[in-house]
């Protein structure tokens, strides 16, 4: 009864009051931490993305100290793991047949049910048993109690919460995901950290009730951060002295009259774009320009084939509209044969689940299956490739494919987009991308997505803007925009001429195999076959030229085979940890024209973002590159940053132990944190050689510095990305055709060839150290 | 022609290339490859296929010929080709598959090498007919594997894993090595051929049982049965390889013990209702425990635990050679989901509460699962209603395929699907019976197939088993759960399949790339 009576004395006058404190407490300590999204749809995010407000060298510093060099002791251990197991059990998204109880009662309710039988908690203590009995109802009621049981003053409660939270930031991160972005998802078992603190604390008060006692914090060997530091630095101002010599040295192609080119291809600002862009633009009068993979378009897809709907933008959004995918053909025959292939495959699936995920039913189906399952290894190991053709033409006999395509006008008001709205996307779009005159005779927009086999990363390799999912449908939605008449009509009338010869395509860029998939329809092929046909003769020389590079990037491992063969086996082998390099060696962000890089052979490491300042007079398409694609683009520059800096604090270690938990995550081995960052194998050419270069974003933007410092003023967060130090600005000022870099005090410094930057980086570098009070 | 084919055909030729291919190979790779991990990888995986061919050679060779006197210790009969052929296609698969999903790996070479010495050192065991070769393959080959699950060094939790399966697969060891020389001073001879053929009236029955007890918990450890499980659950820190080749292979090291021991084990029917009784309680605890599991590798784990319940219940229904079809198709399943474990976050399932059927779509499926288990019989040559222990093996041909008709019912209307549903669950008991007869024609000559007497023992392991399945297809389930029983079991599986604590990574730093 002891426990009732400091239960009582610690809850201020009004419960309310306390309870709505304690969540105040828990959100501002939860600003540490990074969301980790389920693995399904992988976002790049910052690990450090709660520490941003410091500068990068203190940002660093703190990191190392809360997730790199933890405190380790037993005690902690044994409340990790029963907090794994907790977790686990509680967030499952459909691994476990048979679920933790009343899991709609929210994560610390329903554990508080099952506690008291939880023998590895309470080791059938009597006393510890009936105060877990006597846990209060609310979440925010337990936590406050144990934070009181563990002498945790109430001053120091925020310190404290926070330094809890680090202890599993991948469990943690997951659980602020679910909790902020997506409760309506998981309304049937919720969860939040107030919910996962309560839950946590309690298990502390057993197991390790001195935890409240001030732990002396480590702090990592100065030296060592110096050293990171002072290496990425090096990479960095390598990097940028050559790429800002060629680019300053291709400013006069700026001048170059335009022709009329035969087409104009828009790709993904995606840094695999970029060698492709390159070599299609060698092969023709092609022009190519790069554009956020989603084009623009916040929509919500619904997938015919699948029954299943995807957000299809960037996370920074929400999607406003719902687009349907619908059937292509005419004949409704096609579709019933279709829709019943569809009924056939699911029961097939429901036969092998009944029997699998049952009782005593398996013991049968696995003697029968063995033999199939023995046939399908040997396939899958020995001819990767035919194995999944041959899986997918079993599947088309079934079901016959079906051509779909997003339905954009048909369908409003029901769903789709508004006609007035129509407008102003493909406006947007085209301001935006700065194409507003001179089209071409076909314009194609490219999105891309990627083709793994048994990779629980495919996501992470497939459209970022598109919230990791593939961006053909959205190239087609704006294609089916402008070739609207009535929207051409609409853009003629705000000065935007689309000649009536040209023609709106879409198409899908596979980036494992460069392979380009293209959306044809009859007015394409009516006006435009010849140029159509050399395009698509042109986008398979391109693939050629692509692979072939790309296996000189795989190593001495690719052997001499055939490059678009050896690709093709990457991308359908189950065996395979590297399907492609997807953004590693990610390096700069480059907003401007594409003939400021021209020809120049960037490696596949730059974001290029196509912006022409002249169009841009109200300065807001430019504010909207540098606080949406470019702030995207950071998230990703960083991820492969710290998980190439430290693969098992910000990476999720190796691919061969991974372990894939509750369908959400990965873990490695039997148990352990949820691996939020990169694998190991997506930035590391051997456990001990990483492929990726370790440095921190540079964003180049082809704008007089005076447009660019106006957009700064008015954003907070390009003032913490620039001043702070974790994105390095450069401006190629277009009134003076020089390069100007922003430094942290917010000066800009003129850049010259001749000696780098004129910037003396080790002062900066060194200020910053002694602010941090790490003094090398 | 002929000649060659004798000569081929020579029992110790044929043997020592089955062992000497894969130990070629990672002589060859240690010597000749430091520089070029990956061309003597390669090689290995080729020496691997070709011992393959081998063997599947011997398996054709033996299913027409009998199996002669023992050669140098060494003897192939029908048992030993049928685990030769699964270990080297096992072993050939993990190999072609860590080709590529080691590339990078600080310890390739190393890796390879173990692998292909853990492949000769299990067909050493399989191929033995000395008891002491046996001995040595299976302590080589659980060494090997305790390495192989080791293989990041740097992490603490890999290295306990391996510990805790050292400390039981070494006590397996132990109680082997002590049955051996029991069995050895009881017949007077170390050959497995010569001891089964022994006249058993000769020799002292209390040392025959008791080597066979202690036999008998060698094969339990071996196969993680209770209470021996928990090397197996914590197992999974190994590379996804290492744990396709353990599920497919050395797990099932208890089941080939028992097989290979069967004439004698046949003879005594209380340690037969010993087996039957452990098989069904690690059946049913494994089977309970992979449902409640969130994690995939785990969730494989413990099913493997089940399975193996499985084929020793099957061991001491008498069912030698189902035991054998068992352990076969089981490894091949098995080993195929630890590889594609990559693939479980796209592979969406229908929540268990949508599939819970009832009684007016159950009862027409029972008649589908009586035809089922007619064609099961029909195919298999069992008998359909018979008071022996093949009722037992019946029994989930018709648990099986009525899940099948009630699964094709539930989705339609009953009147149009009810033929077709009774057609499905006979073809689906048609199938089964295929893949468990072809097996066990194999074993027709081993004459180690004796049904035992049905007794109540048996018929209470099948009711309990009938029950449970029932309760998961009818509501009961769904209103068990609401219940602080069900709460309470529900945390002891749970806490019964956590991996031992020392081979977690509860703090993220301690795991080591």
């Amino acid at each position: 009864m002891q426990v009732q009576t400091t239960f009582q004395s610690i809850i201020p006058l009004s419960v309310a009051t306390g309870r709505a404190e304690i969540r105040t407490k828990v959100a501002n300590a939860a600003t540490l931490l990074s969301p980790v999204w389920p693995l399904r749809t992988f976002i790049a995010c910052n690990p450090l993305q709660g520490l941003e407000a410091l500068p990068f060298e203190e940002a660093l510093a703190d990191g190392a100290r809360l997730f790199q060099h933890p405190q380790v002791s037993p005690e902690l251990e044994a409340v990790n793991l029963q907090v794994i197991k907790w977790c686990l059990a509680f967030t499952d998204d459909g691994q476990a047949t048979i679920t933790m109880p009343n899991r709609h009662k929210g994560f610390y309710r329903a554990w508080k049910d099952l506690a008291r039988f939880d023998d590895q908690l309470h080791q059938h203590n009597r006393t510890v048993k009936n105060w877990l009995k006597a846990l209060p109802e609310k979440a925010e009621d337990a936590l406050l109690l144990s934070l009181d049981r563990l002498n945790v003053p109430k001053t120091n409660h925020e310190p404290f919460l926070k330094q809890t939270l680090t202890y599993l930031p991948g469990w943690a991160g997951y659980i602020k995901w679910r909790s902020q972005e997506q409760p309506a998802s998981y309304a049937a078992c919720p969860a939040t950290l107030v919910d996962f603190l309560a839950v946590r604390l309690a298990i502390t008060c057993v197991i390790w009730p001195e935890a409240g006692r001030q732990q002396p914090e480590s702090t990592p060997a100065p030296g060592i951060l110096s050293q990171t530091v002072a290496r990425l630095e090096k990479a960095e101002t390598t990097y940028r002295n050559a790429l800002l010599e060629n680019v300053l040295a291709s400013t006069h192609q700026l001048t170059k009259p335009a022709a009329r080119p035969d087409a104009q291809l828009v790709f993904c600002i995606d840094v695999r774009s970029e060698p492709f862009r390159r070599r299609l633009e060698a092969l023709g009068a092609y022009e190519t320009l790069g554009f956020a993979g989603f084009f623009g378009l916040p929509v919500r897809l619904h997938d015919f084939v699948q029954d299943k709907a995807h957000d299809a933008c960037p996370v920074l959004l929400r999607p406003r509209h719902d687009i349907y995918e619908k059937p292509l053909t005419e004949n409704p025959g096609q579709v019933t044969r279709f829709q019943r292939g569809k009924r056939i495959l699911t029961l097939l699936k429901s036969f092998y689940e009944d029997l699998k995920y049952n009782f005593a039913t398996p013991f049968a189906l696995v003697e029968t299956l063995g033999a199939a399952c023995g046939v399908l290894m040997l396939g899958r190991t020995l001819a990767p490739v035919i194995s999944v053709n041959g899986r997918r033409m079993l599947k088309e006999t079934v079901r016959p494919p079906l051509l779909t395509e997003p339905d954009v006008v048909g369908a409003y008001p029901e769903h789709g987009i508004a006609p007035d709205q129509q407008v102003t996307y493909a406006e947007t779009a085209l301001r935006l991308m700065g194409l507003t005159s001179n089209f071409g005779k076909l314009v194609v927009f490219c999105g891309h997505g990627a083709a793994t086999q048994n990779n629980p990363y495919a996501s992470a390799l497939e459209c970022g803007a598109c919230g990791g999912n593939h961006g053909g449908p959205n190239a087609r939605i704006l294609a089916t925009l402008l070739n609207t008449p009535l929207v051409r009509a609409r853009l003629a009338e705000k000065g935007i001429r689309i000649p009536t010869s040209t023609v709106f395509l879409a198409a899908e860029h596979n980036t494992t195999t460069d392979a380009v998939t293209l959306y044809e329809t009859a007015d394409a092929n009516r006006h435009h076959l010849p140029v159509l046909l050399r395009l698509k003769r042109d986008l398979t020389a391109a693939q050629a030229a692509n692979a072939s590079t790309r296996c000189q990037a795989f190593g001495p491992d690719a052997d001499g085979c055939d490059p678009v063969k050896q690709t093709l086996r990457r991308s359908s082998d189950w065996a395979e940890v590297r399907p492609e390099w997807g953004l590693a060696r990610n390096a700069a962000f480059i907003v401007g024209p594409r003939r400021l890089t021209e020809g120049l052979d960037l490696e596949g490491r730059c974001f290029l973002h196509s912006y022409d300042w002249q169009q841009d007079t109200d300065l807001s398409s430019l504010q909207t590159i540098l606080t949406a694609p470019m702030v995207v683009a950071q998230w990703i520059n960083s991820q492969y940053l710290f998980s190439t800096l430290d693969p098992v604090a910000y990476g999720s270690g190796s691919k061969i132990t991974h372990n894939v938990a509750g369908k959400l995550g990965v873990m490695q081995g039997n148990a352990s944190d949820l691996m939020h960052g990169l694998p190991l194998q997506s930035v590391y050419r051997t456990d001990d050689t990483p492929y990726h270069v370790p440095q921190r974003l540079l964003t180049v933007v082809h704008a007089p510095r005076h447009s660019i410092d106006r957009i700064i003023q008015a954003q907070k967060t390009l003032q913490t990305l620039f001043l702070n130090g974790w994105v390095t600005l450069v401006a190629i000022d277009p009134l003076e055709n020089r390069a100007y870099r922003l430094d942290r005090l917010g000066e800009w410094q003129r850049w010259s060839p001749d000696q780098g930057s004129t910037l003396p980086v080790r002062d900066n570098y060194a200020t910053g150290m002694t602010n941090t009070g790490i003094v090398a | 022609m002929n000649y060659l084919f004798s000569t081929l055909f020579q029992p110790l030729i044929h043997y020592s290339l089955l062992i000497g291919l894969p130990l070629l190979g990672a002589i060859g790779n240690g010597l000749f490859f430091r520089r070029q991990p990956d061309k003597g990888a390669l090689l290995t995986t080729r020496l691997i296929w070709l011992g393959w061919g081998v063997a599947v050679a011997g398996l054709l060779w033996t299913a027409q010929n009998p199996a002669g006197e023992p050669v140098a210790g060494l003897r192939g009969d029908a048992l030993s080709w049928v685990m030769a052929t699964l270990i080297l296609f096992v072993s050939g698969i993990v190999h072609q598959f860590s080709l590529r999903y080691l590339v990078g790996d600080r310890n390739y070479r190393l890796y390879f090498m173990l692998l292909s010495t853990i492949t000769s050192s299990a067909l050493l065991m399989v191929l033995a007919d000395h008891l002491g070769l046996l001995l040595a393959g299976w302590g080589i080959s659980n060494l090997l594997l305790v390495r192989l699950m080791m293989h990041k060094t740097g992490w603490r939790a890999a290295y306990q894993s391996g510990l805790l399966a050292l400390q039981v697969l070494f006590a397996g060891f132990f109680f082997l090595a002590v049955a051996f020389a029991i069995l050895t001073a009881t017949f007077g001879t170390a050959s497995i051929h010569a001891l089964l053929q022994a006249d058993l009236s000769t020799v002292n029955p209390n040392a025959l049982t008791s080597a066979l007890l202690i036999i008998s918990l060698a094969a339990m450890t071996q196969s993680a049965l209770l209470p021996f499980h928990r090397w197996l659950t914590s197992s999974l820190n190994s590379p996804t390889p290492v744990s396709a080749l353990m599920h497919a292979g050395l797990v099932n090291g208890g089941g080939f013990l028992l097989i290979r021991f069967a004439p004698l084990f046949l003879a005594q029917h209380g340690l037969l209702h010993v087996l039957f009784t452990v098989g069904v309680i690690t059946a049913v605890v494994g089977t309970f425990w992979k449902l409640i599991q969130s994690d995939v590798k785990r969730m494989l784990a413990c099913s493997t635990m089940g399975q193996m319940g499985f084929m020793v219940m099957q061991c001491g229904l008498g069912l030698f050679p189902a035991a054998v079809a068992h352990l076969c198709w089981h490894g091949l399943f098995k080993a195929f989901l630890f590889l594609s474990g990559g693939a479980v976050l796209q592979e969406k399932r229908r929540p268990i509460d949508e599939r819970t059927g009832n009684l007016a779509v159950f009862l027409p499926a029972c008649l589908g699962g009586v035809a089922g288990a007619y064609g099961f019989a029909l195919v298999s040559e069992k008998p359909f209603l018979a008071a022996d222990t093949t009722a037992v093996l019946i029994g989930f041909a018709f648990i099986a395929t009525t899940q099948v008709a009630q699964t094709l019912l539930a989705g339609g209307r009953l009147r149009s699907r009810f033929v077709p549903a009774v057609g499905l669950a006979f073809v689906a008991g048609c199938l089964y019976g295929v893949s468990v007869h072809g097996v066990e024609t194999l074993f027709r000559p081993l004459g180690i197939s004796e049904p035992q007497p049905l007794n109540s023992l048996h018929l209470t392991a099948l009711g309990l088993m009938g029950l449970i399945w029932l309760s998961m297809n009818l509501k009961p389930l769904a209103a068990l759960q609401a219940t602080r029983f069900w709460a309470y079991l529900y945390v002891a599986a749970l806490n019964g399949s956590q991996p031992d604590p020392a081979t977690t990574t509860p703090v993220r730093t301690t795991y080591q790339v």
